[in-house]
Parts: structure tokens; sequence; C-alpha cells
């Protein structure tokens, strides 16, 4: 639904969009007004066409600068998440701007806007621009002819006024962000992969019991660096980074190199499985010894029999490093594509900006 | 949905922040029909051992028949599965009472009747404090947004509108079909204005 949808040309910017999952929030990237709701509100949605909804707070997170090589959309939102706590957005609708998010591509977008979510906003979104239209024109259902004229007329207007007044303001510079990697069982508990674990003395009283917890869950130590921590396997797909884009950038870091664990790509669609099949790139990932499944939430909800043994560390691209989300006693580590594709080549946590060389 | 005002139970603690949808009723137990019952899966893997048994010093294990607890903050995060809200319902829960809930969490818990009483840090620590692993009878009035344990007694917030359909058990479906020909006006108008928004299909 987050990846089909898009593609399709069915989510366009100005529209409501309501599904029965929190990652709703992914349609945002469009300028679309979308959150995820329960089973009871989807049976209002179909009876009534409407939905109740209280007017959320609003919120601005600015990200001035360019990200660098080897950074992405995920280590943006992770950095955010990690910063304000994933109830730091409760309450609110996000809406992320400034030169770093207008540098996005869609898909960097969408992967930004899902994660609204695992910060506390049932909603993110981003003002459309060029980049926005020229990923939508000409997909399958969205307007033509005339009708897109007089979309792309409406859709200019959707951006926030000129000194628009936002409940709260949070300005991110891109250029301090680096590939960041969750360590806990939420993902606000997320570090730069150049970073060391947390002492119990570095932890704010509130959230040291969940920090002792979480790293006796996940089977690490205060103190200790996060690169070089020895991973199970890996997982690359989902609705957060499972894009073609996603599987580009994997495979940039994976092409000519061997696995030294083993792991699953799962594309986000089966567009997008035919799309990496046409440019090669599910041989990348058999080459060096990673299997290619089909498209689905896979491994990252452990809903469909791909799991994640107890007590097994995952390199993974998706959303929840939650307590058993990939399986009961299941280790999970978030970050992008890049950074799994990069513990996959080494078998631990590492910086992928070092196997970038000649690459990028 | 039967509506209802005050109630009086027994509550439990359970200090942890974050209870999020995943811990609440894990993904791997969602195919299973509502009419069984969520209740077994209530927080399956924090209660009980790989082996599917009760861990005997669990809050929840030990005060069967429990119908409140008291959370940490940020509790209903993550997923909007309804069935986290189900799990608690069929476990006989009436009242989840924390600093914070995920925002979707907390929209399903009304539209199921389950109220999720939103109180200061300060006064969930008081009622973790009074409760311990023990329990002890609550009384939470809603039309007052007040409860009361032991000599403890607390304010909680909750939206009108929510407190409004938790104590006469009202459906949204049916409160939203009243306001039918408004609706039908607006698609009207909305038809008109964004022809571009209404789908005729691919080329």
């Amino acid at each position: 639904m987050h990846v089909v949808g898009p593609e399709e040309g069915l989510t366009l910017p100005g529209l409501l969009v309501n599904c029965g999952d929190s990652h709703t929030s992914t349609h945002g990237a469009f300028g679309t007004l979308a959150f995820g709701i329960g089973a009871t509100e989807v049976a209002h949605v179909l009876a009534t066409q409407t939905v109740w909804q209280r007017k959320p707070k609003s919120m601005r997170i600015t990200v001035e600068g360019s990200l660098g090589p080897g950074v992405s959309a995920k280590d943006i939102a992770l950095g955010w998440i990690a910063k304000l706590g994933t109830d730091g957005a409760q309450g609110h609708a996000v809406e992320y701007a400034g030169a770093a998010i207008r540098g996005l591509s869609m898909e960097g977008r969408m992967t930004l806007c899902n994660l609204s979510i695992e910060g506390g906003a049932r909603f993110g979104m981003i003002a459309p621009d060029e980049t926005t239209f020229a990923y939508i024109k000409g997909r399958r259902f969205a307007p033509k002819g005339a009708a897109w004229e007089t979309a792309c007329a409406d859709w200019r207007g959707l951006s926030s006024d000129e000194g628009a007044a936002f409940d709260r303001e949070v300005l991110l510079d891109a250029s301090e962000i680096a590939p960041t990697v969750t360590w806990g069982t939420s993902p606000e508990q997320a570090l730069p992969i150049t970073a060391s674990l947390p002492e119990a003395s570095d932890i704010p009283p509130a959230k040291a019991e969940a920090a002792r917890a979480a790293l006796e869950y996940m089977g690490l130590k205060a103190g200790q660096t996060l690169e070089g921590t020895v991973v199970d396997q890996v997982f690359i797909g989902s609705c957060t980074n499972g894009r073609i884009e996603d599987l580009r950038a994997a495979a940039q870091v994976l092409k000519g190199r061997k696995a030294k664990i083993p792991g699953l790509v799962s594309p986000g669609s089966a567009q997008v499985k035919a799309q990496a099949e046409a440019e090669g790139l599910d041989r990348i990932f058999t080459a060096a010894g990673l299997d290619w499944v089909a498209s689905g939430c896979s491994m990252c909800v452990g809903m469909n029999g791909d799991l994640v043994a107890e007590g097994k560390r995952c390199a993974s691209s998706t959303n929840r490093n939650f307590k058993g989300r990939q399986g009961r006693g299941a280790r999970t580590h978030l970050m992008s594509p890049a950074m799994v594709a990069a513990a996959a080549v080494t078998g631990t946590l590492t910086d992928v900006r070092n196997l970038l060389e000649g690459r990028v | 949905m039967a509506g209802w005002s005050t109630h009086k139970g027994g509550a439990v603690s359970l200090p942890q922040t974050n209870i999020d949808t995943d811990q609440l009723i894990p993904a791997r137990f969602m195919s299973v029909p509502r009419a069984q019952g969520y209740g077994p899966y209530l927080l399956h893997d924090m209660r009980r051992d790989a082996a599917g048994a009760f861990k005997a010093d669990f809050p929840l294990n030990l005060h069967e028949g429990a119908s409140v607890i008291v959370a940490g903050r940020n509790f209903g995060s993550g997923s909007s599965r309804e069935a986290a809200v189900y799990a608690l319902v069929d476990a006989g829960i009436r009242v989840v009472i924390a600093p914070s809930f995920g925002d979707i969490f907390a929209s399903n818990a009304v539209n199921n009747g389950l109220l999720p009483a939103k109180i200061d840090e300060a006064d969930s620590e008081t009622l973790a404090q009074a409760l311990g692993t023990g329990t002890q009878d609550i009384t939470i009035d809603l039309a007052g947004r007040s409860l009361k344990l032991g000599s403890v007694t607390s304010s909680f917030s909750l939206d009108d509108s929510w407190a409004t359909k938790l104590i006469n058990g009202w459906d949204d479906i049916d409160l939203t079909l009243d306001h039918g020909v408004a609706i039908a006006a607006f698609k009207n108008t909305r038809h008109q204005t964004t022809a571009w928004a209404w789908l005729d299909g691919p080329d």
C-alpha cells in the first residue's frame, strides 16, 4: 500500500489518505494528508467516506544544508527521533522543510514521512514541488491532459504560508547527520555509527531503566562501540526502505562483494521487484549470497514466517526495533539500506562511508 | 457498545515506559479470529516464558481479574493495530492510566470502550508506588475525570468528545450518518472544484 499507492499515481497532493496502518504517514511525502487509523475507523471510512479527527498541533522540522555521502533520509529520521524521543511529536502533524528535504528524492521523502509515527507523529508532510510533480506525471492513475495542468496549479498552493506559525519548530543541520543505527528496543535509542553506547551516568534518570533493560535484551554493554558489533543476519525491505532507490543504494555497496552473513532482500512491491531485476540488482544480491525473495512486509513484522530467531542480531532497513517485533527475543538494529549492506559485507555494524570509495 | 460512567476494579502497575503495540500483542497472533478472544495474547512475550507458561512474578499474572493498568509514558505507541486494544479489552481491562499514549492507540481504545486516562507523570508515579507489585481497588469517574485509589486521588484528562462517546457507548458511524446531507453536499462541491481528485480509472 505505501509503495504501490504512490507508484500507481493514486497518492496525490491534497488528498486525504487513510489506511489501517500506522505507516500511512508515508504518503505525506506528496503533500497528502495521510494518517493511520484502527479497524473501527477503517469501517467508518468505508461506510461514510469521512473520518473524525481532532485537529493536531503543528510542528516543523527544518533540515538545512546537504547530506554527506552514505547519509540518507533514514538517518535524518533516526536522528530527529533520537533527539526528541518516540513521543517527541505526539499529538502533532509534522512538516519537513529546508534545503536538505528539498534535495531528497520522492523515495527519500517517503522514508522520512513513513518514520514520522516512530517519533509519535500521526502525520508527516512535505510541501509538493517540481520533484513531486515529476514523480507523479505519467503514472497509471495520475491526472492526464488538462486535468494535469489544473492539478499542478492546485498543488502549488499547498505549501505553508510564508511566516506561518507552528506550535513547535525544530532545526537540524544536515552536515552534522552521520549514518545512524539503533542500539536498543525503541527507535529513539539510536546513535551515529561512530558513537559508543551510553554509560548509565550519561542517561537521564527517567530513561535509565529503559536503557538498562534495552541493553540487556540486545545483549550489549554500556560503553562499547557500536561499530564492530557482530551481526547474525540482515534484512533489506519494508514500506520504509523497500523502494528502488533503497535497493540501488544497497547494491552499490554489495556489488562485487560477498556477504559474510545470510540475509533477505524483499522488494517493496512487484513493480519494484521487476525494475530491480531489469537493472540487474537481484543478481548483485544473490551473487553476494543474499536471498532475493517476494515483495511484502516479510521480516519487518515477523508475521508471515520470516522470523529472526531468539537472541539473533539482525541489521534491518525496517522501522521498529521493538522487543519481539521480528520474532520473540530477536535483536533488531535499524539503519539505512546502505548500512545494512555494509553490515552484510563485514558481518558487523559498520560505517558504510568506509565501503564507498570509488563507488559514489 | 455499552456506555459507562464509573468503574471500580482492581488496579495493577506496569511501570515500564513505551509499552508498544508489538508488546501488547505480537503480530504473529493477529490472524486469530476475534471471536476466539485476544485476551490470552495480551503482553504475550512479557508475561509468558518461552514455553508459553505465565511467569509467576508478572503483575498481571499475580492478580487475576484486574481491570485497570497503571503504566509508564507512551503506552500503546507504534502500530495502528486495533488488536492491541482487543487484547486488553478481551482480558477484562477497562482503563489504562498513563502519562501519555500513542495517538492511534488512544483513538482505537475509545472506539472499544477502553478509557485511556492521561495523568501527570508525578501522579502516575504516586499510583505506581502505592501499588508496587500488589493490587488495590481503584474508582474511576468519567464525568468528573477523577480517580481514587485508597487515599490517593488524581484527576485525568480526556477529550470531551471522547468522554461523551465512552459514557454513551456511541458508535461513530451512526453519528456521522446524521450528517449525510452535509457530507453529500461537500462531496458534490469538491467534485466541481477538484475534478482531478476523482478517479475515473486508468487510460
